[in-house]
Formats: structure tokens, sequence, C-alpha cells
């Protein structure tokens, strides 16, 4: 049990490092509060016309998505290039295969135009 | 300074540290872009390589008020501009300083109209005045220099007598 | 200051025996008789020195001064081929004998010279040039344009506020005249025409036919001139201009709010009763 301890005492530094820092900047900070124009949102000197949501293109979600796929595909081929010996030809058609069922998946986003960015 | 506000009695403590937060504080006073008029024109010298504001730790000018120290406001003010100087001074956070850069916001230089403002000390609290049409980046450059030596005088410990 | 003093005595001590005659410095009026030299006493005017006065004849003649004394005619007129001034002028010979010593006169009446007519060089300027948009708008609009002068080379129509858009229209869509360039708009303000005191003034300029053309529009206060927006986009920013600045009104404007000054801003400031300083009220605080 008592190896542990390193790790509880890592634990209590990482709290109580934050929490430390943030109780002594509140207390010597600097308090000036400005009135409601300081915490207004800045829209180069004037009044705020619009509010801050706004519509975007929904390609951004499209390619996010592709992207999130395909990066968790190439962190499932690192593990194949640390041990690329001992798999040798078993484990070349195994990752190939891998492969060739995403490249389908990225050849259905092709056709169907995910791709582009102006539809 | 939060609790210790006016609190420190003038020592060799309050020194020291005034010492470092004033080092820190004048060694990387970030102004904002406000160029209004012709006075833009030799603010931008005094950023660029000739004159290099950067070795002052002032070349790097933020577009936004949240994230800059020092307003310099360079060029005619005209009464249709004046509250939007004074709402971006408003969003600045602490400690900000303030540079009438040119004749026009000092005192409303050769145009005493009903458009402009005398003075852009009507609008917000300046620090320094530089005088010119347009002052010289090496005056520009006094100015800082010269509000480097105010922001020495900052101190943290009890400023009553 | 011994300069000014020596100007200002010399003419001094001859000029002493007319001192019971009214003030020299009066220009003498147009036919009337200056009294006799007999009667003025010893000294005869000579002419004018640049300010109009006269000068006596014992006085040491000013320096010429360097622009033309507006007494004599610039050497350029060419009417009657005056000599330059100032010069002796003798008492003029045949003046009407029936005003013998009068009151205002103490000097001989200037020779007779041709009545002051515009100068070659504001002829030139005012001469008439082919246009070719003036020649279209005369086939189309002869009673408009039947009252059209030239300066500089330029034609000036006057256009009744009523018709403008018409007018527009047509020197832009005309093949022969094809005025697409709108290249200012803006108002006037003359205080002294109490009736119509506006003026909006159309530049038109026909990129084709490189040859510019002049609208103006008199207005009353409070009359408004139909919008040219439908013909050129450009004016919807002019008009407001002359809308912020003059209070020009502008029918069927899309959008005619201040351009140059806020929005709540009162008053019109380049008309001519504006003060520069601005009103009271103009100038705002921000500070506590």
């Amino acid at each position: 049990m008592v190896e542990y301890l390193p790790i509880l005492i890592y634990v209590g530094v990482a709290i109580a490092f934050p929490v430390g820092t943030f109780v002594a900047s509140r207390l010597l900070r600097a308090s000036k509060p400005g009135g409601e124009t300081k915490y207004a949102a800045y829209e180069c000197g004037i009044e705020p016309v619009t509010e801050a949501r706004d519509r975007y293109s929904v390609q951004y979600y499209i390619i996010s998505v592709l992207f999130v796929i395909f990066d968790v595909e190439t962190i499932f081929l690192f593990p194949w290039a640390v041990k690329y010996r001992e798999l040798a030809l078993f484990g070349l058609i195994e990752m190939l295969v891998f492969i060739g069922i995403l490249v389908v998946g990225y050849a259905y986003a092709w056709r169907k135009g995910a791709l582009e960015w102006v539809s | 300074m939060g609790i210790l506000d006016d609190r420190l009695p003038q020592s060799v403590v309050t020194t020291t540290v005034d010492s470092v937060f004033n080092w820190a504080r004048r060694s990387a006073i970030w102004p904002m872009t406000f160029g209004l008029a012709c006075c833009a024109i030799e603010m931008m010298a005094a950023g660029a390589s000739r004159f290099d504001m950067d070795r002052f730790g002032s070349g790097i000018f933020r577009a936004t008020p949240r994230q800059s120290d020092l307003m310099i406001v360079a060029g005619s003010v005209t009464e249709k501009m004046a509250p939007i100087i004074r709402r971006l001074y408003d969003q600045m956070p602490e400690p900000k300083w303030v540079i009438s850069m040119g004749i026009c916001s000092t005192a409303g230089g050769p145009f005493p109209t009903y458009s402009h403002v005398q003075g852009v000390d009507r609008v917000v609290p300046v620090d320094v005045y530089v005088p010119g049409c347009p002052p010289r980046p090496e005056a520009l450059l006094y100015a800082l220099m010269r509000l480097q030596d105010k922001i020495d005088q900052m101190t943290i410990a009890r400023k009553s007598a | 200051m011994s300069d000014d003093e020596k100007d200002k005595s010399a003419p001094g001590p001859p000029e002493a025996p007319k001192a019971s005659e009214p003030k020299p410095s009066e220009p003498p009026k147009e036919g009337e008789t200056p009294a006799t030299p007999a009667s003025t006493g010893t000294v005869e005017p000579l002419g004018r020195t640049a300010e109009g006065t006269p000068v006596a004849a014992g006085a040491p003649t000013p320096p010429p001064s360097p622009r033309p004394s507006p007494a004599t005619p610039p050497a350029a007129e060419g009417a009657g081929g005056e000599a330059p001034a100032p010069r002796p002028r003798p008492a003029p010979p045949a003046a009407a004998a029936g005003e013998g010593a009068a009151p205002a006169a103490p000097r001989p009446a200037p020779a007779p010279r041709a009545p002051a007519g515009p100068s070659p060089a504001e002829l030139a300027q005012k001469a008439e040039v082919p246009s070719v948009p003036l020649d279209r708008l005369r086939a189309r609009f002869p009673e408009i344009a039947a009252t059209a002068t030239f300066f500089s080379g330029v034609p000036i129509v006057a256009v009744p506020a009523g018709s403008i858009v018409e007018v527009c229209r047509f020197l832009k869509d005309d093949e022969e005249s094809r005025c697409t360039y709108l290249s200012n708009l803006h108002g006037t303000h003359y205080p002294d025409k109490k009736d119509k005191p506006f003026e909006v003034v159309y530049h038109l300029y026909s990129i084709d036919r490189a040859q510019w053309i002049e609208l103006k529009i008199e207005l009353a206060e409070g009359e408004s001139v139909p919008t040219v927006t439908t013909v050129w986009k450009t004016a919807n920013w002019h008009e407001r201009e002359a809308f912020d600045m003059l209070g020009i009104d502008f029918a069927g404007h899309p959008d005619l709010t201040r351009i140059l000054l806020p929005d709540d801003w009162k008053g019109h400031p380049l008309r001519k009763e504006y003060p520069l300083e601005g009103n009271p009220g103009d100038h705002k605080y921000y500070r506590s």
C-alpha cells in the first residue's frame, strides 16, 4: 500500500498548486470594476448590434467528423509500425484489410461530395 | 493589490516588489492600434524597422482592447468617434495608459470646428501628450520612454503620506 | 515704423490747405465735376494709390504697388488702350459746368474710359464650346437647354426640380451623349438669394465623349428634389451628404439619414449661418 504514497503526494500537489495560485491571485489582484461597458462584448467600440451566435456552414462539421475517423485509423496504424517484424505477413494482410475497409468509406465520402467545400 | 492595497508602508520589500512589477509592466506595453488620421502613418513608421518600437517591447499592436495596455490616440478625434473611443478605453483591462499623439488629439489641432473634439482628454484620461503634426517617430518613442518613467513611479505601498 | 510715418506725414503738409474740403478718400462719383484747380489750392492730384486715395502732387509718390490699382484697368483690357497708371491726369476739360464746386470731389474725375466689361480671359472662360450632351439635351428638352451657360468648357444647365430624373436618365441612356458617370452631386447654400437659397448641382461626365455637363437645381427652403439613385447608385451617398450638411430633402431616397455626422446631430453645418466652432451642445464630455 505504501507504494502508492508518491501518487498521493502527486495528486495533492496537483490540487494544491492551482488552488493556491488562484487564491493568492484573487487576494492580491487589484479590483477595478468597470461598469457594464467593460464586460460588454467587443464590437469595435460600438454597442453590440448582433448576437455572438451565428450560423456556420455545415461543411465544418463534416470535415471534422471525417478527420476524427481517419485520425483514429492513423492511431491504430502505430502499433503495427512498432511490431512490424513480429507480425510479418499475417500483420500485413490484416492491416491491409483494415485499411481497405476504411478506403471504402473514404471513396463513399468522396463520391458523396463531402470533400467539396462549396456544395 | 487586493488585500494589500494601501496597507504596507514603504519598505525594502515593497520597493523590490515594485521594481519587479514595474519592470515587467514597462517592458511590455502592448499598444492598441488606434490610428485615426495622419498620425497613424508616423505611428506605423515608429513601429517599422528604422525606428522600431519593438525594442521597447511595444511592437505588438493588438487589435482588441482586451489584450492591450496602451491606447495611442493617433489622429483627429471627431464627435462621432468620441463615444467609440470611450467605450474602447473602458474595455481595456487595468493597468492601462493613454498617449495622445499629435496636436489634433491633444488640443483639437488646427481644427476648432463643430465636429472636432478639442482634445481627447475630454474623452479619456491621458498620460502623455505628444505635440507635433505629425510628431516624428522619435518623438513618439520619447513619449513611450516618458510613459515608462511614469510606470516606474507606480508602487504597491501605501501612497498616502 | 518710420516708413509708415513718412507715408502718412508726407501728404500731410500739402493737404493742409484742403482741410476744409470733404474727405479725400471718397472716390469721385461718375460725372461729377471736381472743383477747378484754382479753388483747390496749390495742389493737383496726380492719380490714385493702390488704396484708391488720391495722392497730392507735392507728395512723393508711393512706391508702385505690386498689384495694379483698382482704379486703372489692367493692361489686358483692350478697350480704349489706356495707359498704365498712375499717371498725371489733367483736369477734365469738358466737365459739366453746372456743378462748379461739387462738394465731394476736390479733384478732377478720371478721364473717360470705356465701360468696364468682361476681360478677354473672362470671355474665354464663358465661351461656348461644342458639347454633345448639351446638343442632345437641346434636341430633347429645348426649353431646359435654352438657358445653358458655359464655364471653362462645361455647359451648365438650370433644370427644374421636377424633371431632373427624366433629364438625368435621358443623358445617361442616350446613345449619343452617354453621360454614364455621375462625378459629383452636391448642394450649396446662397443665403443672399432669399427666394431660392439652396442649389443642388450634378456633374455628369461622358467617358466615351470625354465631355462634362453640369445640371443645377435651385431650391427654396424645405423644397425637395426627386432622388436620382434610380439612375446612378452612387447618388445614394452623395444625396445623404447633401441632406446631412445642408438639410436638402430628396424625395424617394431609400435611406436618407445622416452620413458624416452622428445620427443625433442637430442642425446642418454647411449652411452659412451655422457657426464654425459649433453650437453649444455640439461638443460633449465623456469624463465624469
